[in-house]
């Protein structure tokens, strides 16, 4: 499986590819996006079976990369990785049609949890 | 209206605990540290959460993001920013909605003291950190 990880902290990318390894499900091609904008290049350019995007960014927020991954019909799984975990934001998240929304911080278990019902298909 | 302490307080070990490994006590008043990096939330709830520290703490939260030894300036700032983002969210979460949380800021030096606010002490080993929860006033002088 190929995973985009998208947020604007270089740490907290580093800290989702951690935790990925931590909640065994680190064996999967994995590439970054400090953006919306630089994440909608990336899918444009390859395909990508999983999005894990930040809500909050510069440039092109998360929520607004939903919104041009879904009008573009682009075919991946999508979710966000936030430090806004609220029910309203969750509301928000899944009718844009976010398919999780795992809230920071977050531990490997939560990882595992939300994820690996996604990638083993 | 003010998040209650207790909750704010939780809310941050949890950020230092799972993300950081670190284990902060909550301490008495201390002074403010020399870097701080905060967010403002806007909308139905209108104020700021910041996080201030010592250089020293900031590299080590940094050290631990990364997980490295050394790690570079820049390397710092995203850290205490994307610590400021997590502990902001996490505060918003308590605090009326619907609202707008920013993209954090880093700067150096004190932060201003605020007008109505609350800061919480944390010591982490040898260092200590500060977290303020601070409601931004209209214009006029009325607050949200």
């Amino acid at each position: 499986m190929k995973i985009l990880i998208v947020d604007d902290s270089k740490a907290m990318r580093m800290i989702i590819q951690r935790t990925l390894r931590q909640a065994g499900l680190g064996d999967h091609t994995i590439a970054e996006a400090c953006n919306g904008v630089e994440a909608l290049d990336a899918l444009h350019k390859e395909g990508f079976d999983l999005v894990l995007s930040d809500w909050n960014m510069p440039e092109m927020s998360g929520i607004e990369l939903l919104g041009a991954v879904k009008n573009e019909k682009l075919n991946v799984h999508f979710g966000f990785v936030t430090s806004e975990g609220t029910a309203s934001m969750r509301q928000q998240a899944s009718d844009a049609g976010a398919e999780f929304l795992i809230a920071k911080p977050f531990t490997p278990e939560a990882f595992e949890q939300t994820l690996r019902p996604i990638i083993n298909g | 209206m003010l998040p209650a302490d207790c909750d704010v307080e939780e809310l941050t070990r949890s950020v230092f605990e799972t993300v950081l490994g670190l284990y902060p006590e909550t301490i008495p008043d201390m002074p403010p540290g020399e870097v701080f990096s905060w967010v403002d939330i806007s909308g139905a709830w209108k104020g700021t959460v910041r996080v201030d520290l010592s250089p020293k703490l900031a590299s080590k939260v940094a050290s631990a993001m990364f997980e490295a030894e050394g790690v570079s300036p820049a390397e710092v700032i995203d850290a205490i920013q994307e610590l400021a983002n997590m502990v902001g969210g996490n505060v918003k979460a308590l605090l009326p909605g619907p609202s707008k949380l920013s993209l954090p800021k880093y700067e150096q030096g004190s932060a201003p003291p605020g007008i109505e606010g609350t800061r919480l002490c944390f010591r982490c080993g040898e260092d200590w950190f500060g977290v303020t929860v601070e409601v931004r006033r209209e214009e006029g002088g009325e607050s949200s």
